[in-house]
């Protein structure tokens, strides 16, 4: 029975007919909630952030004491600054996360081409709040980082790098910089990103959750109340609890204040999510005028991706069925984490031109091949159900001794050899030759591996003899 | 009287004219876009202020007493403020004569401290030592060594460019050596204009001096050393 203040408010609003209106089943999975816990972690982030705005003074020479006076003296201030701290990686992570899962199954095609052009300017826009929230405790290591970032910006064409630089940063002085900073990440940058949400909620109000790419298309409709409000309520209070929990177990230390001293001994290092940028500006070829390059190929792969929408034009959702950009997506994945863990374990080392080329051509390698493999498999079995196929696959090799033993062997080979090549990139130095001797051990025994697994397969499954 | 009804031709007319007037419009629509995105370029050079100091009175490098000969300690650089308040340098004894070197010896060079590739600060290293972030590293003199992407500087040689991403030297801090007191002035930088501080790479001195002295406090001999350990 509905109260008559509801009923008031829902013939005043017509919320029910709109935003609360019943959701397929399907859409009751954490693969459709990823959009709404990156704006759950954004209202944290608004709310620890108007907390902190209390003590915070946004001037070089408090910005400092400030900061840590909310840590130490304002009563449960650290768990305030580590959670904001935490929040903001959960919402990049999230933002990520969001994208690539969209990505795979295409919900980037007709009728939502532009929800995907908004989405990627809002996951932008997240980065570059990372990027100036990053300068505000005035740290040593976020002054160095924020200094590179608008380093970078001299580089672009003489009619608009020093107005983008004057209006980012000032013409070089700390004061102007750190207060246009505060202002960007307080001011500008949420009312953006609240502007381009309102857009895209629109959107979504009209077009809906995409359909699962496989699978039916027509499924039974869940009331919001309570269903779909006990569902989003869990997902949220779950995910706020690991964000507490973590900002509990782990509070944030913070380095040192910043000053010219501080910063030529200390190793500047990126937060987590620019590292993978970082370690590109360091390939050799990319020293000097050709940072040009570096900045404009990124700039390119960006372009393209926001365009998405507009360049894959094929109605095919499937990732089965889109062996291209399923396995161009899985590249692009490896590549950031090998370039973030790599980026990672070699701060402030330049990587020679050949070994930067070993690795990018390898991990893309390894996983076209692994892509490849895959997908030649399933067309043999086409027919066959592949329920579980995963863990039979793993399963298999145990079940014949002779063929687990070559497997082992081949395991071994393949370890070692990867355990080479990571371990020379950890210590920068890499010699050519072993590099090579490696990199063929590494994919042969590969392709062994994947042939014996796929043989052993089709025998199970009766497709061989 | 009654009205006129329409007929045909007037219809035709109208039209015509309508046709007429739209096309008008379009053609001064087009010509204002166009107006507009050229002037909408030239406004955006307008909006960085004029360079403090530009319109009042001649810019000058200030002159900043450093530090006495005597007084140098050759084990660590000093570090000082100049020309602004927020641009980072450093003072070193090189041990011997040195590429815009001053003093008894001509060992004494002091360079700015941002590195012209990305704008991070540089430690100095000395023959034979570290840098924190790179252990197999061993510096072969007096040498910068940038731990942000690399880059080193050969600081008896006029700071060229030993290694690493930086495109060029940083700029020396031009020395003023009194032979009668042994003190040590700081009198100008040299080219090219200090990461930061207008277009990179800069070189023609009077655009050096515009841009240095731009966008920040000039110094004085009480804050050239504040806020540099």
């Amino acid at each position: 029975m509905e109260s008559k203040i509801a009923q008031w408010l829902e013939s005043r609003l017509g919320l029910k007919a709109t935003v609360l209106r019943p959701v397929p089943e399907y859409s009751l999975n954490p693969f459709y909630w990823l959009g709404a816990l990156t704006v759950i972690a954004f209202v944290l982030q608004a709310f620890t952030g108007l907390l902190m705005l209390i003590y915070y003074v946004p001037t070089t020479d408090q910005a400092y004491a400030s900061t840590l006076y909310i840590i130490r003296t304002v009563p449960l201030g650290w768990l305030i600054e580590t959670v904001h701290l935490y929040g903001a990686y959960a919402m990049i992570l999230l933002a990520f996360l969001h994208m690539f899962r969209g990505y795979f199954v295409s919900v980037q095609k007709q009728p939502r081409e532009m929800m995907w052009v908004i989405g990627m300017l809002m996951g932008l826009i997240v980065l570059v709040f990372g990027l100036t929230g990053y300068l505000l405790p005035w740290t040593v290591v976020s002054k160095s980082a924020t200094d590179v970032s608008i380093g970078m910006l001299s580089f672009l064409p003489a009619q608009i790098g020093p107005v983008l630089t004057f209006l980012l940063a000032g013409t070089g002085s700390n004061a102007a910089e750190l207060s246009r900073f505060f202002d960007l990440h307080i001011v500008v940058l949420p009312a953006v990103l609240l502007v381009l949400l309102v857009v895209k909620m629109y959107m979504f109000e009209v077009h809906g959750a995409a359909e699962p790419s496989t699978g039916p298309k027509r499924a039974k409709e869940i009331p919001w109340f309570p269903n779909v409000f006990l569902y989003f309520a869990m997902i949220g209070s779950v995910f706020v609890a690991v964000v507490l929990l973590a900002s509990a177990l782990f509070p944030l230390s913070l380095p040192t204040e910043f000053t010219p001293l501080a910063a030529s001994v200390y190793v500047p290092q990126p937060e987590w999510y620019f590292l993978w940028f970082y370690q590109v500006l360091k390939f050799a070829s990319f020293e000097g005028e050709g940072i040009y390059y570096a900045l404009g190929g990124v700039t390119i792969i960006l372009a393209l991706f926001i365009l998405l929408p507009f360049i894959d034009r094929g109605t095919t959702r499937d990732a089965a069925s889109r062996p291209l950009y399923t396995t161009t997506g899985l590249i692009l994945i490896a590549e950031l984490v090998t370039l973030t863990v790599w980026g990672y374990f070699t701060p402030g080392q330049v990587i020679p031109d050949l070994q930067a080329l070993v690795i990018i051509v390898e991990v893309a390698l390894v996983i076209a091949m692994m892509s490849a493999l895959t997908y030649r498999m399933r067309s043999k079995m086409r027919g066959l159900p592949v329920r579980g196929l995963g863990l039979r696959i793993m399963a298999l090799p145990f079940t014949h001794r002779m063929i687990t033993s070559i497997f082992a062997v081949l395991l071994v080979m393949g370890s070692v050899s990867l355990a080479g090549l990571v371990g020379s990139l950890a210590t920068g130095s890499i010699n050519s030759a072993a590099a090579s001797v490696n990199f063929i051990v590494l994919l042969s025994s590969f392709y062994f591996m994947a042939r014996i697994l796929r043989n052993l397969t089709l025998r199970q499954r009766g497709a061989l003899p | 009287m009654a009205p006129r009804r329409l007929q045909r031709d007037d219809l035709a007319e109208i039209g015509k004219s309508k046709r007429d007037f739209l096309k008008i419009i379009l053609a001064f629509g087009g010509l204002a876009t166009l107006g507009s995105i050229a002037s909408t370029l030239r406004i955006l050079g307008f909006i960085p202020p004029p360079t403090q100091g530009a319109s009042t009175q001649a810019l000058a490098w200030p002159r900043i007493k450093l530090v006495n000969v005597a007084a140098i300690d050759s084990s660590k650089p000093l570090r000082f403020n100049y020309p602004l308040v927020d641009t980072p340098n450093v003072l070193l004894k090189v041990g011997r004569k040195a590429e815009n070197g001053v003093g008894p010896e001509s060992d004494i060079v002091a360079y700015s401290d941002v590195c012209q590739h990305l704008g991070c600060f540089y430690g100095v290293l000395s023959s034979g030592a570290s840098p924190p972030c790179n252990s197999s590293y061993k510096a072969r003199g007096m040498e910068g060594y940038c731990c942000c992407h690399g880059g080193q500087f050969d600081l008896v040689n006029g700071a060229k460019v030993i290694g690493g991403p930086p495109p060029r030297p940083v700029p020396a801090v031009m020395l003023e050596y009194d032979k009668n007191t042994g003190d040590i002035y700081a009198i100008g930088m040299g080219p090219p204009t200090i990461f930061g501080h207008g277009p990179p790479g800069t070189t023609d001195p009077a655009l050096v001096l515009r841009h240095d002295l731009e966008g920040g406090e000039i110094v004085t001999e009480a804050t050239a050393f504040a806020r540099t350990q």
